[in-house]
């Protein structure tokens, strides 16, 4: 206690649309052993290597219970502590920190993996997440949620579809930039508007791919990180929270969870003025509304004003606050891996490694996760060097 | 060092077969109350909830998000961690380490399970690799160790395999919670239906709807909270590489290569521990079947093997005995998955506190144990003691 | 809870069913076709440890992650070393469908190195001993690349306890 945490090393493979040639501890295996290799650590009991394992897993896309138990044998489970956190990988890096921060553990692997081509469709999975008594018997899935929320959002605060296929476009640009996108595309506005409909009003562009990947960090306490590497990156601030579950029950064009996963987040780090003191963020957004709404809830501008926030371009490369130059979830990012990748991203920026997508001089970053329907739970992780 | 981290409140459902008459919110809820009864405090002090169960049992996926409605963590923090058997004793662990980190002060671990809502053994059948042996699976009702007990110790091994169910059956009758409550004899323990050879019905754990809550707290809110602190002196989560369960049995090195003795000797020496079977006052055991604690115990309690049973046979681990072991009635008498770890601790820190009421040890508890089972044999263990750390 | 208050509650059944596409991996997949094309056992050997693994994997996690070595030849026959015989019927995962009662299943240690679990006939406890030798039954038509290519281990001798 006392103590900041550190990142001292992040992988992640590329993400696409299907790897069928992978098991899904063999996908996780990639990034586990570039950090591995990075940092030099064993797995060992005597304090001088990797104390725990997390696994960011989940049972329902890997249709195995204990989804985990594959993953054990990457991560070196065997005779030692080991974790699972069956939700966004932004949560697992939360719990790494909390556990070293508690004392119990030293230096912390974590993982993500996830393997959307898996089921024939990834709406048979989200479509449980529901209620079966009174939702999921509907057809309600994550998709059709989202629509719901996108069009709530958009009706009270009169964001367009435009504004929304801009964060499409911006998202896909950036991708060009990142060698582990899973694509990158040159696209217009009408582009992204005449993409197959596929619950109005996310139409194909507007929406994430079916993707598979995996990443991997290792965090430490202060004193090992700075030994363990040059440049380390310190969790400054986390913070998470839940909203409530039916669609009803909340009004779904505000997100209080995550205005109070942030508040937190930025209590902890100490940041009074999100929009002045965070050089770059990496935010989870599987549709191209969410970007704009959870910009609001993490303060980067007014309620209502994500639409104003996309039209001023200051969120693009060479802008004051630049959102997702990694390209975000949008180009292809799995869940339970999403929220991981953009701590990922998040370190790489920091770190003065991101080569062409590369923010300079980012020396505050944010990144964010969710799970749930319609971000039900969000997670905030601020960085720093 | 860390903050000190003490356990404040206690709730379970009463966990039962059958219950038609709550959803899975609603029997959450139930523990969530009774474990704020038991604290004398609201929602609006809990900082942060964690919660577990086995998705695949009830076919809800990221049933945390749905439960909010129940489990009050509705504008919260919190997370869902879970693994298995071992949910339990994750969430714990994972409730410890939230407040040990200082950011945190009061946080509340949800473990729990509606088995009559899925098929039990489908769902832990689907814990094999769909590529090899997950047609090949009994679900938990392995066979095998009890094999090699009767292998080993005969006749014998039948007869310590009925103590402990009667032993059981005995403190499950005084357990209000319980599920299994009815009092059984040699009998018929040894004329029960046969599962799986040679598993009978009544060696084994049944499957229970029910839910288990903890709240822990800082030393400092603890001390405002209550009167009667149980503190967590420890935990250790020890897992095993990915296997086919029943091959670590042909290991000649078995008792000492299996997590529990691992777990056990790394728990054991972080807190000073040579003899446990005298120096710890009473274990809740996490074992899917009365077979599993004679072998195991041996392993958790550094004995040679077969030295378990003899405790068994001497009235040892009795309700009113030296080392009294799930003086709840265990897992063979209550087995909601999710929350069956959070269950021994909770229990255990009931003992300590001395407010297990009718299956109240007769001897007075400042230390005790708690084990969680799960997986590919993983092993959590923790240590709660009266006395602050 | 009394059968009339069970009576009065509302019970929705729902199936689950989630069709999906494994990937089997270079390990797996080449421990399936070999099954499929010429009815073999592939495991492969931990470089650090020594050990055999079966089925055939990427790492060894007993060695915390160390790749995997050479490949090794297994052979179908072995030794029970513990079984147990099944009565209850419960739903396959896999299938959906009850589980046929009984079926017994067996860890056998394969002669020269490797273990497996397999079902055994016949599905009788008094027919089946830890000791016995047994031998794999192959599919002979219709093999798919799966572990009911074999359909089971059956004993070598008649060999009653």
């Amino acid at each position: 206690m006392g103590q900041r945490v550190g990142i001292v090393a992040v992988a992640q493979t590329k993400y696409e649309g299907s790897k069928p040639a992978l098991r899904l501890a063999e996908l996780a295996h990639q990034p586990v052993r570039e950090v591995l290799e990075q940092t030099g650590l064993k797995y060992t009991e005597d304090g001088t290597g990797i104390d725990f394992s997390i696994c960011a897993t989940d049972d329902f896309w890997d249709a195995m219970t204990l989804s985990d138990t594959p993953i054990g044998d990457v991560v070196g489970a065997h005779h030692r502590p080991a974790e699972k956190v069956s939700q966004d990988g932004a949560q697992a890096a939360l719990y790494a920190t909390i556990a070293i921060l508690s004392g119990h553990y030293d230096v912390a692997l974590v993982v993500a993996h996830c393997k959307e081509s898996q089921p024939a469709s990834r709406n048979l999975i989200t479509s449980c997440a529901f209620c079966p008594v009174c939702t999921r018997i509907l057809g309600v899935d994550y998709l059709s949620a989202a629509a719901l929320q996108a069009k709530r959002y958009m009706y009270k605060y009169g964001i367009t579809r435009e504004q929304c296929a801009k964060v499409s476009v911006k998202s896909y640009k950036n991708a060009k930039n990142n060698p582990y996108a899973q694509n990158a595309m040159a696209l217009t506005v009408g582009d992204v508007l005449s993409s197959r409909m596929l619950a109005y009003p996310i139409s194909t562009l507007d929406a994430y791919p079916v993707s598979d990947g995996a990443c991997a960090m290792i965090l430490a306490t202060e004193e090992k990180a700075k030994r363990l590497t040059d440049k380390p990156v310190w969790v400054n601030g986390v913070g998470n929270c839940y909203d409530c579950h039916h669609l009803g029950d909340r009004d779904l064009a505000d997100s209080d969870a995550l205005e109070m996963a942030a508040k937190r987040a930025y209590k902890m780090a100490g940041i009074k003025n999100p929009r002045r003191e965070i050089d770059v963020a990496e935010i989870s957004g599987q549709y191209s509304y969410q970007e704009l709404m959870w910009s609001e809830g993490l303060g980067f501008c007014g309620k209502g004003e994500g639409g104003k926030l996309i039209d001023s371009r200051a969120t693009e490369m060479g802008g004051k606050l630049p959102i997702n130059p990694s390209g975000g979830v949008l180009p292809g990012n799995p869940m339970i891996v999403a929220g991981l990748t953009r701590v990922v991203e998040c370190v790489l920026q920091l770190k003065g490694e991101a080569g062409a997508r590369q923010v300079a001089k980012a020396k505050t970053a944010l990144a964010h996760g969710t799970s749930g329907p319609c971000g039900q739970l969000h997670s905030v992780l601020i960085l720093g060097i | 060092m860390a903050r000190r981290v003490a356990i404040v409140g206690i709730g379970q459902t009463h966990h039962q077969a059958h219950r038609e008459d709550v959803n899975q919110v609603e029997m959450v809820n139930e523990a969530v109350t009774a474990a704020l009864e038991d604290a004398q405090l609201r929602i609006k002090d809990i900082d942060c909830v964690l919660h577990g169960n086995m998705e695949l049992f009830e076919g809800v996926h990221q049933p945390d998000m749905w439960h909010v409605d129940g489990d009050g963590a509705y504008l919260k923090s919190g997370m869902r961690l879970t693994t298995g058997g071992t949910t339990g004793g994750t969430i714990a662990c994972a409730a410890y380490n939230h407040v040990a980190s200082g950011l945190f002060d009061t946080v509340m671990a949800v473990g729990w399970e509606k088995q009559e809502e899925g098929h039990t053994t489908t769902g832990i059948a689907a814990m094999a690799d769909p590529l090899w042996d997950r047609r090949l699976q009994t679900g938990a009702i392995s066979g095998m160790t009890a094999a090699t007990m009767i292998r080993d110790f005969g006749e014998r091994a039948g007869e310590v395999a009925a103590m402990v169910r009667i032993r059981d059956g005995e403190n499950a009758s005084r357990n209000p919670y319980a599920h299994l409550r009815n009092k059984v004899t040699r009998e018929e323990v040894m004329n029960s239906y046969m599962l799986v050879h040679p598993i009978r019905l009544l060696h084994m754990c049944p499957q229970s709807n029910g839910a288990c809550v903890l709240i822990v707290a800082s030393e400092e809110k603890a001390g405002r909270i209550t009167e009667k602190p149980v503190w967590v002196k420890d935990h250790v989560t020890t897992h095993m590489e990915a296997m086919l369960n029943e091959t670590i049995l042909m290991r000649d090195d078995l008792a000492e290569w299996a997590s529990m003795r691992v777990c056990a000797r790394k728990l054991y020496k972080r807190n000073g521990i040579t003899n446990p079977v005298n120096e710890i006052d009473l274990f809740e055991m996490y074992d899917p079947m009365v077979w599993m604690e004679m072998e195991w115990a041996d392993w958790f309690l550094l004995l040679e093997r077969g030295g378990y049973l003899k405790l068994v046979e001497d009235g040892v681990t009795d309700r009113n005995g030296s080392f009294p072991v799930n003086p709840s009635g265990g897992v063979v008498t209550t087995n909601p998955i999710g929350a069956t770890a959070l269950i021994r601790v909770a229990e255990a820190a009931l003992q300590i506190r001395g407010d297990a009421g009718e299956h109240q040890v007769d001897k007075e508890v400042k230390t005790a144990m708690a084990s969680a089972f799960g997986g590919t044999f993983w092993t959590i263990l923790h240590l709660l003691s009266k006395e602050r750390p | 809870m009394a059968k009339k208050a069970a009576d009065e509650y509302l019970v929705m059944p729902y199936l689950v069913s989630v069709p999906c596409n494994f990937s089997a991996g270079p390990y797996m997949g080449r421990l399936l076709r070999e099954m499929k094309e010429h009815k073999k056992l592939w495991g492969n050997k931990c470089p650090s440890c020594g050990r055999i693994m079966f089925p055939p994997r990427a790492v060894c996690g007993q060695c915390h992650g160390v790749e995997a070595g050479d490949w090794v030849e297994l052979s179908d026959k072995g030794t029970i070393f513990a079984f147990d015989v099944c009565y209850y019927p419960y739903i396959d995962p896999s299938t959906g469908q009850p589980k046929a009662v009984p079926w017994a299943r067996g860890v056998i240690q394969l002669d020269g190195g490797g273990a497996l679990i397999h079902f055994l006939e016949p599905p009788d406890p008094d027919k089946l001993h830890p000791g016995m030798k047994v031998q794999a039954v192959w599919k002979e038509e219709g093999r798919t690349g799966e572990m009911m290519d074999i359909l089971y281990f059956q004993p070598i001798e008649e060999d009653k306890r």
